[in-house]
């Protein structure tokens, strides 16, 4: 049990410290000198200085050399300075990292509380109109762009609507956001539901429960939730990933003052150390959670758990 | 039960309706992509053809941007921009992400481990982080958007390839031709891949649905395909710009990759279901 | 008993829709199980044995049509509504399932899925229904009952799960019992346990039980009466003494008859020790394995799977070995073909040391051993056409014009009695018994030395089994081809071995020419395994005492 809880913590130490050296490496992709870069974005760096600036930051080391000096830096807590505001990145990420993860556990509530309900009336009603409707309704649903959708929410309810404001980052403007993530992502989970309950239903252990003459309510209830319940941590997990994908988009749609928005901005602006910050701080942030839910899923399925 | 096994294990006797629908949506949008030069009305590039922000009508079936540009022409002409990157994407990622998902299938134990580690560390994290990252270095533009999201797309390909491959190499018949084979090459080539071609042209559909959506989204932001060019998620920025004078531009450009989508994802999922009738939906 | 039969099943008909047009699964079943008997079911796998279990059940998916009447007590329980139904399921009517491991909720314990049957029909407390459960698992010989109590389904084994199984339906005391395969994973001192259970239950409590198996065996020693299936309809239906001493329908004389047929290869080697095979010539040794270890190793466990095995095998000489399942014969096969690498030892093909590489370098030498698998329903590729799936080896063996492939292709598959122009269809078009032959055409298109035949006949019908050993014998007599036949049936292996060799736990414990093994067995093991052949021989001989071909 121990030895499980710790091979996994191990495990993310090290998942992260690749991103950490990826990150470091990436950046050497890009086409010219990061020297380049800063020049312009700040008249005062004169062409002469830029050698001196070059050996200061130590790029006339050898690539290896500072993607080790950029990841132990970095798990100093240094994550450099941005070209753009020459502010600590470390100071910018952090501040936004509260907004981003309060977006998406909202978004991801409201995907959840809409996907499965829809994914188990779709299993259970298998075959039948029910079913097809819910199915339908979420092939459709899934086929929408989300930053399309957000749009859309924006128009209707805060322009037309004027029920929400258009944009900014109090709680109030955290109701079109989250609801856009919510509709974009509960198709994902319903469908996921509704496979995995009927995956579920269609296992021998449910027969022979049917055949001991327990009723169908029982039946759903004791031996078929509990194994599906724990199928539902991994659907969590797995639509975590891939909303906070999604999520880069949406803060940039309703300018939510989050790390999704802080990156395009870096981007468009060759900001590289912000870039690298973000994708630390982003990758990190995932590997936390789904480190964690994986940590909960082997305490739940009797099947992990070791004598 | 008798005779059931005995069927050819491969697409059961009807049609799935949503793969018959699907197809038919695709071809439309695909012969739109690939006559646009020819039936577009208008050059899409080409400023003031009509009034700024004029609503859809005769003339301008979709209404004009901000320019004055013939937002049908654009929407056309987009189709070919957002399938290209899209079919690119996929074929690039599959190309590299297959190779690699075989390779660790198939080769030994060393080999295996170390692909699948480094796969899983990518499979973690969402395809969108990873596009994002190589854009953000690379810069923008049409070429370097493909490329990132191929990348992204690659591990969950390798992935799923591997778990296919490894299920087809733990099968009786592929261990029985192991044991007269001339090279590992012929033996996934010859035993192992006519099995799983199925299950990968589902995947490569869903994926071009995915790289499209992808695409846009990219475009949206600016780091995708640069103005002017006419891909969809590029003009859904002045659709933005303009969403309460000009609702039209924000609604075609939406709406035709709903249409791609949709169209993508039922053939995806029509041709899964064809092929494992366990997923299927109706008896 | 006056009273009518506890279940009756009459021109019982269930057919699925498949894309290809409805597929009939049984078609006209009629038969009665009294209280206070056992009637046995027998056929083979696919004959539609389940699907009339699960029918009385009403448990059968929503896609089968159903037509004909189901009756317990007398009461048909096709109108019957979902709660009433729910009153008999378990109560009046248990089923044990094939299958344990799947059938057990993984994420619940076995009390709770012990005791949640009493609770919900006896109207039981929590505590009586756990003593219950206990009993019933004492009485199917779990020691540690309060134990197992605590445990998952993953926790036990096999045999325990099955075990489990069995007690879980016969604590409710239900008056009708359908057995699906139940015996199947134990051992035979456990089988005959559980087969004693169901006689008590059948006296004690007058139960019906409906007993379905594909093992003669246990019809003999259990069953009062018998209905045969054969694909769907019942061909045979009566007294187990009477049909097993005069089987009317050509099916069952033929499943009877095969049996003999492989118990009586033994017997003849008993009758007759004068009897010689052709002495074996002088020839170099095809495969020498010298002190062959496998050591598999998990999490902190070790399980040596093989401990210094030694064997030499001559050209043209045909090597059996036998052994009960878990003694290491598959991993063995799988050595000397090179799809498992050993942890000790070495072997030697035609001379020359193998040397093990990865899992897709086929050395060479690996090639001339090739192997016949279990199942020939998953052997063959279901993509490729038999023509391909033959052409490939004789490709890796030298042959390279694709017409001189084709020419000797067809060759082969007339070799193994097969219609050449059937060379282009697909496996699934084919039957079990010509698919096990064009496994056997595929293995000598490599032209191998040796092949390893692991289990070949024991997944086909008992008709076809015969056939395919003699086709074996027959070829390799022609090609002076070395085999090693692995199985655990020794009746099967004695038809066509000249050397036997007796596997246990990992260990050959005893290593003869045929003859001298089944006359003068010197292990204990060994002759554990001929008494068993025997007293099963016997057995089915008491119906056949008019049979003259049995000999003294």
């Amino acid at each position: 049990m121990i030895a499980l809880i710790a091979r996994r913590l191990i495990a993310a130490f090290f998942t992260v410290l690749a991103v950490l050296l990826l990150a470091g490496v990436l950046v050497h992709a890009a086409p010219g000198d990061p020297v380049t870069a800063m020049m312009e974005h700040s008249a005062s760096v004169m062409p002469e200085a830029a050698d001196d600036i070059r050996e200061q930051l130590g790029l006339d080391r050898p690539i290896w050399q500072q993607v080790g000096s950029y990841a132990v830096k970095a798990l100093k807590g240094d994550l450099g300075m941005s070209f753009r505001t020459n502010e600590p990145v470390a100071r910018l990420v952090l501040e936004r990292l509260p907004n981003t993860l309060l977006l998406a556990l909202a978004g991801l509530g409201l995907a959840v509380m809409i996907g499965v309900p829809v994914g188990f009336a779709a299993a259970v009603n298998r075959g039948n109109a029910i079913d097809t409707l819910l199915t339908t309704v979420t092939v459709l649903a899934i086929s929408v762009p989300g930053f399309w959708l957000g749009l859309i929410v924006m128009q209707v309810f805060a322009v037309k609507l004027r029920w929400f404001p258009v944009a900014g980052t109090d709680l109030r403007n955290l109701a079109l956001p989250a609801l856009t993530l919510g509709l974009a992502y509960f198709p994902l989970v319903a469908r996921m539901t509704r496979s995995s309950l009927l995956d579920v239903l269609a296992e021998d252990f449910v027969r022979t429960a049917r055949a001991r003459g327990l009723s169908e309510g029982r039946v759903l209830a004791v031996h078929v939730l509990r194994p599906a319940l724990v199928n539902m941590l991994t659907i969590v997990g797995m639509v975590f990933v891939y909303m906070m994908g999604g999520q880069v988009i949406i803060e940039n749609v309703f300018a939510w003052n989050g790390l999704g928005r802080l990156a395009v901005q870096a981007m468009l602006q060759r900001d590289y150390p912000v870039i690298q910050g973000f994708i630390v701080i982003f990758a990190t942030s995932i590997v936390v959670v789904s480190t964690c839910l994986e940590l909960i899923y082997g305490l739940l399925d009797p099947r992990m758990r070791r004598q | 039960m008798t005779g059931a096994s005995d069927r050819k294990p491969s697409v059961t006797g009807r049609i799935d309706w949503r793969f018959a629908l699907g197809l038919g949506i695709a071809v439309l949008l695909a012969a739109a992509a690939l006559l646009a030069s020819w039936i577009a009305p208008f050059d899409p590039n080409r400023m003031g053809v009509g009034p700024r922000l004029a609503a859809p009508g005769a003339r301008f079936l979709f209404g004009t941007d901000e320019f004055g540009r013939d937002l049908f022409s654009r929407v056309l002409v987009g189709a070919r921009l957002s399938l290209g990157i899209g079919v690119g994407a996929v074929g690039g990622g599959l190309l590299v992400g297959g190779l690699i998902g075989l390779t660790a299938a198939f080769s030994g134990r060393i080999v295996e481990v170390a692909l699948l580690r480094v796969v899983d560390f990518l499979y973690s994290f969402p395809e969108t982080l990873i596009a994002l990252s190589l854009v953000a270095f690379l810069g923008p533009g049409t070429a370097n958007a493909a490329t990132a999201i191929a990348v992204g797309m690659a591990p969950v390909f390798a992935r799923t390839v591997y778990g296919l491959a490894a299920v087809e190499r733990g099968k009786p018949y592929v261990e029985a031709a192991s044991l007269a084979t001339t090279s590992p090459i012929r033996l996934v080539r010859v035993h192992v891949l006519p099995n799983i071609v199925q299950s990968i042209a589902v995947l490569a559909m869903l994926g071009v649905s995915s790289a499209v959506l992808s695409a846009a989204g990219l475009s949206f932001l600016g780091l995708g395909v640069q103005p002017p060019a006419s891909e969809w998620g590029l003009i859904l920025v002045s659709g933005a710009n303009y969403m309460h004078r000009a609702p039209w531009i924000l609604f075609f450009p939406g709406l035709a990759i709903c249409l791609t989508v949709l169209s993508l994802n039922l053939i995806g999922d029509g041709l899964r279901d064809m092929s494992d009738p366990r997923h299927a939906r109706t008896s | 008993m006056t009273l009518g039969p506890a279940l009756s099943l009459a021109g019982l008909t269930v057919s699925y829709a498949t894309a290809t047009g409805r597929a009939v699964a049984v078609e006209g079943v009629t038969l009665d199980v009294l209280r206070g008997e056992v009637l046995a079911l027998v056929g083979e796998s696919g004959s539609g044995k389940s699907t009339i279990a699960l029918a009385a059940l009403q448990l059968l998916p929503p896609s089968a049509t159903i037509s004909g009447r189901i009756s317990v007590d007398g009461v048909d329980t096709a109108g019957l509504p979902r709660k009433a139904l729910n009153r008999l399921r378990g109560a009046r009517i248990g089923m044990i399932f094939q299958g344990s491991m799947s059938s057990l909720n993984p994420v619940l314990t076995i009390a709770r899925q012990m005791t949640e049957g009493l609770v919900a029909h006896r109207g039981a407390t929590r505590e009586a229904a756990r003593i219950k459960a206990l009993a019933a698992l004492a009485d199917v010989g779990i020691a540690d009952a309060e134990r197992v109590m605590t445990q998952y389904p993953h926790q036990l084994s096999g045999g325990m799960q099955q075990r489990v199984m069995i007690a879980a339906v016969l604590a409710l005391e239900p008056d009708v019992v359908i057995a699906d395969e139940p015996t199947t994973a134990l051992d035979v001192a456990m089988r005959d346990r559980v087969l004693d259970l169901f006689g008590a239950m059948k006296q004690r409590n007058r139960c019906a039980i409906l007993l379905i198996t594909h093992d003669l065996d246990v019809v003999t020693r259990a069953a009062d009466r018998v209905a045969v299936i054969q694909a769907g309809r019942i061909v045979e239906y009566g007294e187990v003494r009477s049909i097993f001493s005069k089987p009317r329908h050509g099916y069952s004389r033929r499943l009877l008859a095969a049996r003999l047929a492989l118990d009586t290869a033994t017997r003849s080697l008993q009758a007759d020790p004068a009897g010689d095979r052709a002495a074996q010539e002088d020839h170099a040794p095809q495969l020498v394995l010298s002190d062959i270890g496998r050591r598999f190793s998990a999490w902190r466990r070790q399980i040596d799977a093989l401990t210094e095995i030694s064997l030499v095998l001559r050209r043209g000489e045909t090597l059996g070995i036998v052994g009960e399942s878990g003694a290491g014969k598959t991993t063995l096969a799988r050595i000397v073909v090179g799809l498992d690498c050993p942890t000790a030892g070495r072997i030697f093909i035609s001379g020359e040391e193998a040397r093990y590489r990865l899992f897709l370098s086929r050395r060479r030498q690996f090639r001339q051993c090739q192997m016949i698998f279990q199942d020939p329903n998953s052997s063959l590729n279901p993509r490729l056409t038999v023509a391909r799936q033959l052409g490939e080896p004789l490709f890796a063996s030298g042959v390279r014009d694709w017409g001189e492939i084709r020419v000797r292709a067809v060759e082969l598959f007339q070799q193994v009695g097969l219609d050449a122009a059937d060379i282009d269809r697909y496996p699934h078009e084919f039957s079990g018994g010509q698919r096990q032959r064009i496994a056997i055409a595929r293995a000598l298109a490599a032209n191998p030395q040796v092949i390893v035949a692991d289990e070949p006949v024991s997944s086909l019908e008992t008709v076809i089994q015969v056939q395919i050993l003699d086709l074996l014998k027959d070829i390799g007599r022609r090609s002076h081809i070395s085999y090693v036949f692995i199985s655990h049936n020794l009746a099967a292996v004695t038809r066509i071995s000249d050397t036997i060799a007796v596997m246990q736990q990992g260990r050959i414990v005893e290593l003869a020419p045929a003859r001298q093994l089944i006359t003068h067995p010197s292990h204990p093991y060994t002759r554990a395994l001929l008494d068993a052949t025997q007293r099963r021989h016997e057995r089915t001989a008491t119906g056949l005492v008019a049979d003259k071909t049995l000999g003294p």
